[in-house]
């Protein structure tokens, strides 16, 4: 007896450190975000920075920015300092979190329900693409939009963390490494991190 | 007697032009990198119209070629041919892309900064498949069908 419970134990043990798999880090991510969002403790213009901590934060779980950024600069990351990697990391997710906390607060402000739907996962050593379908609905008028989000994500440090998303079969490391890469063709790399500095301020007004 | 030497002379000049054309039409649709490159593949969603034999490109220049595109569950399975002296880092992003708003399909590939490189045979995982121009006219002229 004393053995079964000690091998349930075991065996309860190992299921808990499995990592999850790629589609359930998407699903839950979603659904923390949207949580987050819409935490009726955390609602209105004057918690709005109490809202966007609380977002950006459950987003940093399930997003690699490392990953993300080294990959938007392409050849050009390996010919920058430690130090300006650093930086550019640093800005790289400041200028995301500028950039679409608008679109997101929009979605809360509207009342639009969003729902995930999971439609495919396919995966390969230690890398994974899952495609998905987010259909918005507006509630006062039912108008209802899908979009399809697809998630690239690998597995880093036993956990599946999303490195790249393509919506509408847009990638987003495509878009910024081909406009990172055409700025570096004709600036230096200190210019491009003030470009994004200015851009991240202009965008948040709050700053 | 004259004029039949002329209709001749224009019948072996008209054969000629169509030799020329049927070679040059081989020629352009051909591999010309052939078998010295490596093969390395990629799965699009949508490939759009990509044929055997189309340019891969980096940066506009040509270093391979399209060698075969085959059905792989609901994928298109893309095969390529490297030309040997070009290595291509694992983070590349292939994209199918067009020539002008209705030219030919080519595939681009985008340069990664990881320090691992593609293996002769392996798999490009980074992929973005042909932006239908259609579908986006017709949900931008004609909107979702699912607003309603």
């Amino acid at each position: 007896m004393r053995y079964l419970i000690t091998l349930i134990l075991l065996l309860g043990i190992h299921a808990s450190a499995a990592p999850k798999s790629p589609s359930d880090v998407v699903q839950d991510g979603t659904r923390e975000v949207l949580e987050a969002l819409t935490d009726p403790a955390r609602q209105g213009d004057e918690h709005k920075a109490e809202r966007r901590k609380s977002v950006r934060h459950t987003v940093d779980v399930y997003f690699d920015w490392d990953e993300m950024a080294k990959r938007c600069l392409g050849r050009h990351w390996q010919l920058q300092t430690i130090e300006d990697q650093r930086t550019f990391v640093d800005l790289f997710g400041q200028l995301l979190e500028a950039s679409y906390m608008d679109s997101l607060d929009g979605y809360n402000r509207d009342r639009t329900d969003v729902t995930i739907r999971m439609i495919g996962e396919k995966s390969r050593d230690d890398k994974a693409l899952v495609t998905t379908l987010v259909d918005m609905v507006e509630r006062d008028t039912q108008k209802k939009t899908t979009i399809s989000i697809d998630y690239s994500l690998h597995l880093k440090g036993g956990n599946w963390q999303v490195y790249d998303i393509k919506v509408e079969g847009v990638r987003l490391v495509s878009n910024y490494r081909d406009q990172f890469s055409s700025i570096l063709e004709r600036r230096s790399f200190q210019e491009l991190l003030e470009n994004i500095e200015k851009r991240v301020h202009g965008l948040d007004p709050n700053d | 007697m004259h004029r039949k030497h002329v209709e001749l002379a224009v019948g072996i000049f008209g054969i000629i032009g169509i030799l020329c054309l049927a070679w040059l039409s081989v020629r352009l649709g051909r591999m010309e990198v052939g078998d010295k490159g490596y093969p390395i593949h990629a799965e699009f969603a949508n490939c759009g119209g990509l044929r055997t034999g189309a340019s891969v490109t980096i940066a506009g220049v040509e270093i391979g070629r399209v060698r075969s595109i085959t059905l792989s569950g609901h994928e298109a399975r893309v095969e390529m041919i490297i030309t040997p002296d070009v290595r291509i880092r694992e983070d590349a992003i292939v994209a199918v892309k067009t020539r002008g708003l209705i030219g030919e399909k080519f595939l681009a590939i985008s340069p990664g900064g990881s320090d691992k490189y593609l293996e002769p045979g392996a798999e490009m995982w980074e992929t973005q498949s042909a932006i239908d121009l259609e579908d986006l006219i017709g949900k931008f002229a004609f909107g979702d069908v699912s607003d309603q």
